[in-house]
């Protein structure tokens, strides 16, 4: 098992390969929430720029970068769109969708990825990390666990809440396309 | 709240079972998977197989490493804490400063602790003066008084590494140092010796010895690494050339320690065409009873060894390594590699475990064909690239491929290959 690269003190090399390693999952992450690349670049930046802050007060990732990564971007999302104050979070969806209409209707299997970015743009922050870690970075519940924080039962319940408020949120959007 | 438990859990293996590469309209075959479930399957199956997002293009990536590595590098240029007093000053006051220094003044209660106390601090104090000692060798510069040191501590690292590739490296990172001294020497106008140049050559053939003898898997990465590491020095060595304050004699030197870099430079391209014959050339797998190779340069002047002084000659001038200085009526050498066959051949003053090198001649014949064609230390194609599937592992190569860039309309696979590679 190969060794994970950690940052808690300044190594020029390990931060370069976690920066290599790293960059590309969590600008991926960034771009399924904000409008465009370039958003998405800044963010990104951002993510390693605070890295390189915590390195620089030894107080860098010891285990997990990738999680503290995660988090760290998922941070800064939010405050991007606290400063932007035009993003308006959808009420979680606490109750089951029902069973109508039919689903292979409602959903195109060549749903565009900026309509289904928006959905997704719909749903609470925790619900956006499942289902940006679980279906498009491909994440096992347990690392997904560990990125959010949360136990992994608590995964599948915010999985679960995830895809009935999309299937509700891409319903009409299908049916009005 | 047990039904939708028991409706989470479901939809959860569900989900595996889609990751897994199953389609939701098998899943919904499943009795278990209701009207309910199926839904949600089927938004499942949606995203993971949508296409991939817009990103930003690859000189935009390249661009935003360039930045962080600009940031990286400013990081490094600055202190952990302002000044090393600033630190001094924290450090007293949140150690035990003052308990410390009253049990080393034998105010402390216990004479015992005192006595250990000082005893630990002689050792300390002992230490620290061999670490400025080092400290001071490492700067040192050739004709210094703790220059020898420099190179002793030099071999001792060398005795350190087993590992044949880690010793290439290091020679090369001492040809580095002797090219740092060479420039040290020129600023400071003092004379470049000859012996600074005899010690890169050594340290340049020992770099490619030891490359010979690295494993298959690490060879090229060395030769490669010597390749880059010489064009810098060769360049770097040109540049001081043109320093104009420099003395003929010692822009011949430099000119010569130039030439040397640029032949270890074409070595070690040579390597990576042709690793074969250039392990062969070292000495490894080489048969016993293949002929010895031709010289690759004209040999040079046989040199008479030196007549024993008179007891009554008087001493001849010394460099600043306190060796001799040539001797004027002996033939010149060539300044070239003078046995491309035997780094250590000229004198067996290799540095380390060198000359088993050349007697490492191993029974068997060479594995690979002597000749092998252009692209031998490329890496092997037919490995499988890093596509986008688990390059986001921890452990992944650091590639830019796995960056998914493809725009939406040009994507018309299935995300699962393209986006996230599950």
């Amino acid at each position: 098992m190969t060794r994970e690269p950690n940052a808690r003190q300044y190594d020029r090399e390990r931060l370069t390969v976690i920066y290599d390693t790293y960059h590309a999952p969590i600008l991926r992450y960034i771009r399924w929430q904000v409008d465009d690349t370039e958003t998405a670049r800044d963010l990104s930046a951002d993510v390693f720029r605070r890295l390189l802050d915590a390195v620089r007060r030894e107080r860098g990732p010891e285990r997990d970068v990738r999680a503290w990564l995660y988090r760290t971007a998922r941070n800064i999302v939010i405050d991007f769109y606290r400063k932007q104050q035009f993003r308006t979070h959808s009420e979680l969806f606490e109750h089951l969708t029902d069973n109508e209409p039919d689903p292979a209707l409602l959903v195109d299997a060549t749903l565009s990825a900026e309509k289904l970015r928006a959905a997704i743009q719909q749903l609470t922050p925790e619900q956006r990390d499942v289902i940006i870690l679980k279906f498009v970075e491909g994440l096992s519940n347990a690392e997904t666990a560990r990125i959010v924080d949360k136990p992994i039962g608590a995964v599948k319940s915010l999985q679960h809440r995830a895809l009935a408020a999309l299937q509700r949120t891409l319903a009409p959007m299908e049916l009005s396309a | 709240m047990t039904i939708e438990y028991e409706l989470t859990e479901l939809l959860d293996q569900a989900v595996t079972n889609l990751q897994e590469g199953k389609s939701s309209a098998e899943l919904a075959v499943d009795p278990q998977i209701n009207a309910e479930l199926a839904p949600l399957l089927f938004v499942a199956e949606t995203i993971s197989s949508s296409k991939p997002i817009a990103m930003p293009s690859a000189d935009e990536l390249a661009t935003d490493r360039q930045a962080f590595l600009a940031e990286l590098d400013a990081l490094s240029a600055e202190a952990v804490s302002p000044t090393p007093l600033a630190r001094l000053t924290e450090w007293t006051k949140q150690s035990r400063f003052a308990a410390i220094w009253a049990t080393l003044s034998g105010r402390g209660e216990n004479q015992m602790v005192t006595l250990l106390a000082r005893a630990a601090l002689a050792v300390f104090l002992f230490v620290s003066a061999a670490g400025v000692t080092t400290v001071a060798a490492d700067n040192s510069i050739p004709g210094d008084t703790l220059y020898p040191v420099k190179l002793q501590m030099e071999e001792a690292r060398l005795g350190l590494t087993g590992d044949s590739a880690e010793k290439a490296v290091l020679h090369m990172r001492m040809v580095a140092e002797r090219v740092a001294e060479m420039e040290k020497l020129a600023a400071q106008g003092e004379p470049i010796d000859e012996a600074v140049v005899n010690q890169l050559q050594l340290n340049l053939d020992n770099a490619l010895a030891f490359a010979a003898a690295a494993p298959e898997a690490e060879m090229s990465g060395v030769l490669l690494q010597i390749q880059s590491m010489t064009q810098s020095q060769t360049n770097a060595l040109k540049q001081l050339q043109t320093h104009v304050a420099i003395r003929d004699r010692d822009r011949d030197n430099i000119q010569n320690a130039a030439i040397l870099t640029q032949q270890a430079n074409d070595e070690a391209q040579f390597g990576m065409n042709q690793p074969a014959t250039f392990r062969w050339r070292f000495g490894h797998n080489r048969p016993n009873d293949a002929p010895e190779p031709p010289a690759l340069l004209p040999v040079p002047p046989t040199i008479e060894p030196p007549q024993e002084p008179a007891a009554d000659d008087p001493p001849g001038a010394q460099n600043q390594f306190g060796q001799p200085e040539a001797d004027a009526t002996q033939p010149e050498i060539t300044w070239s590699r003078r046995n491309a066959y035997s780094p250590c051949a000229t004198d067996n003053s290799c540095i380390g475990d060198e000359p088993a090198l050349h007697q490492h001649q191993l029974k068997e014949p060479p594995d690979e064909p002597l000749q092998v064609g252009p692209g031998e230390a490329g890496g092997n194609p037919e490995e499988p690239s890093c596509n986008g599937a688990g390059c986001d592992a921890p452990d992944a190569a650091p590639q830019h491929q796995q960056y998914n860039n493809q725009p939406e309309q040009d994507a018309g696979q299935s995300a699962n290959g393209n986006q996230n590679g599950k």
